[in-house]
């Protein structure tokens, strides 16, 4: 039995009222603005620009050691009109929503393996885009709600708005209604992150969509063009293949440009065994509408480049672009404080996450070559409130940071590559362990094992420090892990080769290496457990 | 102001979103977008609280709901989105302990605790337990849900 407390007629004559106004919205201010005005100033310890991994890492450790913080977070829709709310990229449209899809894609291949194993399966395992989508969509917004509760807690001011300097002391925060405030503070933390580029193509703004909508897609996103073939590009491009959507990567140059390329290779001899198509040293030139709603892109060579695949045309139902990303440093107006950035990439230079303005630091993704990871951001944001506000000189440490790329067949490294470690050692002073694998649990389904490889570079004087550790293959984040640990402590090749596997597992492989690249004897398995 | 009405069950519920969402576009000023609800979920929020009964004396079984009571009444009139509609799901101590209620095990709840309050017909964000009975945290759920906009 319900109870109905309201009058339906006077509810809906209210509403009427409220329809006459155009349903105007009350604006309610946060409730520490509500005592100011619009030439209210607040005083602070650290302004932190930027509500991501390092942005937010850095507040709460600042709070910690006491001082007082507040965190500036807006996120400007994409072209797309995409927007998303507290947490930075890896949150929202980053490394979360990215693993969540990886793995929702991987669990379609282990439906048809599960057969194989005796399971019986009616019918054919296919994916329902939208219903997948929310899935991930409800765990970010939970992640973005912990966050927002997470800086309450902690008695972090939280500023949803636009930040912007106007000199090294005060940041002015432009909110939703346009209405500004400003925040005169000690020290400045620019922790803003970055964004998807789109290619120069025509119709590429216009019609293309980049991840900051892939994750969000309304509508399931078809037959795709992935331009770029960088970690974002292979990655989206591995996913939506996984989930039956025909797939095609465009490389402008190589896969996975600055990676180990022998490695980058075996990941995209993957993706193609699983049906990618790959366009090899390429371009789009130009996209336009179809008259049934899809999009026609031409391309041609990369100028400059030879060989390749050559000019052609093709439709599509979405066309992504992961092109690069460029830092959002440019409406900070970091030249009102002076703060030099590099004129191409608007990124800031730092010497440990400090600028050349004392009082400004910066970290995360819009710092100058550094990793663009979220772990990297994290523990430098931390880092650095506690030498600016604890008794702690502790620097961070960039160097043997591991991560994985997650296409289908994953990539996971930690150190140097062979063309890095060949640049710094010189080839004849380094010993290369290689060595193809099989999983045991890829023998029933019969999985494709051809690319599943790992290699571990040491140098070849004693005491033959370990350069660089890689691995292709199932969990390689897992796997490479615990070995960054073992890099951290300079690990030699006699200590990894010294250290007993888990049987049986992928991992195992790093500690059965024999042979060397330079021996030229053949890496590929022989026996299983001898 | 907010209107709100009282359930016991599911079904209840299902008809007073229908309700809600009937009267909300019989008014609404963009007759054009008549075709879907979309624009509704924003421009008219229901917010539904999951609470456990009162007994004769008018308390309830659920000590947190309790708690909250108050805290979410206060809230309704002063801090809710204008116009909003609430809608509150009261279940026995029966009916919300056993596992297999439809308010844990249906995909569009899937609930773990009460009171819970969430915005229909999204899951996240939720308030749970003791944040209803925050009227901070009522302010951010608010916030988060209804963000503003400009005019």
């Amino acid at each position: 039995m319900s109870v109905l407390k309201i009058c339906t007629k006077s509810f809906a004559a209210s509403l009427g009222r409220q329809s006459e106004r155009s349903l105007k919205k009350i604006y309610r201010i946060s409730s520490s603005f509500r005592t100011f005005s619009t030439e209210g100033k607040l005083e602070y310890d650290l302004v932190v620009i930027g509500g991501g991994s390092g942005g937010l890492a850095c507040a709460k450790e600042a709070v910690a050691q006491g001082a007082r913080v507040a965190v500036l977070d807006y996120v400007q829709p994409s072209p797309r009109s995409t927007k998303w709310g507290l947490g930075g990229t890896c949150v929202n449209v980053g490394c979360i929503p990215k693993k969540l899809m990886h793995h929702a894609s991987l669990l379609g291949e282990a439906i048809e393996d599960a057969r194989s194993f005796g399971w019986r399966i009616p019918g054919n395992a296919e994916i329902d885009w939208l219903a997948m989508r929310d899935a991930v969509q409800d765990h970010i917004k939970s992640v973005n709600w912990v966050t927002r509760v997470s800086l309450r807690d902690n008695k972090i001011e939280y500023v949803n708005g636009r930040g912007h300097l106007a000199d090294a002391n005060t940041v002015v925060a432009t909110l939703h209604n346009k209405k500004e405030v400003l925040l005169k503070t000690k020290n400045v933390v620019v922790a803003v992150g970055a964004r998807p580029k789109y290619s120069t193509a025509i119709g590429a703004q216009e019609l293309g969509i980049s991840s900051d909508d892939i994750f969000s897609l309304e509508k399931p996103p078809g037959k795709t063009l992935v331009v770029g073939g960088g970690y974002i590009g292979l990655e989206c491009a591995g996913f939506l293949n996984g989930f039956g959507y025909p797939s095609t990567v465009m490389l402008r140059s190589v896969p996975l440009r600055g990676f180990d390329q022998q490695m980058a290779s075996m990941v995209v001899n993957e993706m193609e065994g699983r049906g990618v198509n790959f366009i090899c040293k390429c371009v789009p030139e130009s996209l336009s509408k179809t008259l049934d709603g899809r999009i026609l892109v031409k391309w041609n060579t990369t100028p400059g480049a030879s060989g390749g695949s050559g000019q052609g045309e093709d439709v599509f139902d979405t066309v992504l672009f992961a092109v690069g990303r460029k830092a959002v440093t440019d409406s900070l107006a970091l030249d009102k404080a002076g703060v030099e950035t590099h004129r191409e990439t608007g990124k800031i230079f730092t010497t440990n996450e400090q600028t050349n303005v004392p009082n400004i630091f910066a970290v995360g993704d819009v710092l100058h070559r550094k990793p663009e990871l979220t772990p990297v951001a994290v523990q430098a944001g931390r880092l650095l409130a506690r030498r600016m506000f604890g008794n702690d000189k502790t620097l961070m440490d960039y160097d043997n940071v591991a991560t994985t790329v997650f296409t289908p067949l994953e990539y996971g490294f930690v150190g140097l590559s062979e063309e890095e470690s060949e640049k710094r050692h010189g080839p004849e002073n380094l010993e290369v362990y290689h060595a193809f694998y099989k999983p045991t649990e890829f023998s029933i389904p019969q999985k494709d094992m051809s690319n599943c490889y790992i290699k571990v570079i040491c140098l070849r004087k004693e005491p033959r420090t370990v350069l660089g550790m890689h691995f292709v293959g199932p969990n390689a984040g897992e796997v490479i892990q615990g070995f960054s640990a073992a890099m951290k402590c300079r690990i030699t090749m006699e200590q990894l080769l010294d250290t007993i596997g888990i049987h049986p597992t992928v991992a195992e492989e790093f500690t059965r290496l024999t042979i060397t690249k330079r021996s030229g004897m053949d890496p590929n398995p022989q026996a299983c457990c001898s | 102001m907010a209107v709100h009405q009282y359930v016991n069950s599911l079904q209840e519920l299902e008809a007073a979103i229908e309700q809600f969402q009937k009267i909300s576009m019989q008014v609404s000023s963009t007759p054009s977008r008549h075709e879907n609800t979309e624009h509704l979920i924003n421009d008219f929020p229901i917010f539904i609280i999951v609470s456990g009964t009162k007994d004769k004396k008018g308390v309830s079984w659920c000590p947190d709901c309790e708690k909250a009571d108050p805290v979410l009444e206060e809230a309704e009139q002063s801090l809710a989105p204008e116009p909003s509609a609430f809608i509150t799901v009261y279940l026995t101590r029966e009916e919300w302990k056993n596992p297999k209620n439809v308010f844990r095990t249906d995909g569009r709840f899937r609930l773990t605790s009460i009171p819970t309050m969430l915005k229909w017909p999204n899951r996240e964000p939720k308030l749970v337990e003791a944040q209803c009975a925050d009227i901070e945290a009522i302010k951010e759920f608010f916030d988060e849900c209804c963000p503003q906009v400009q005019d």
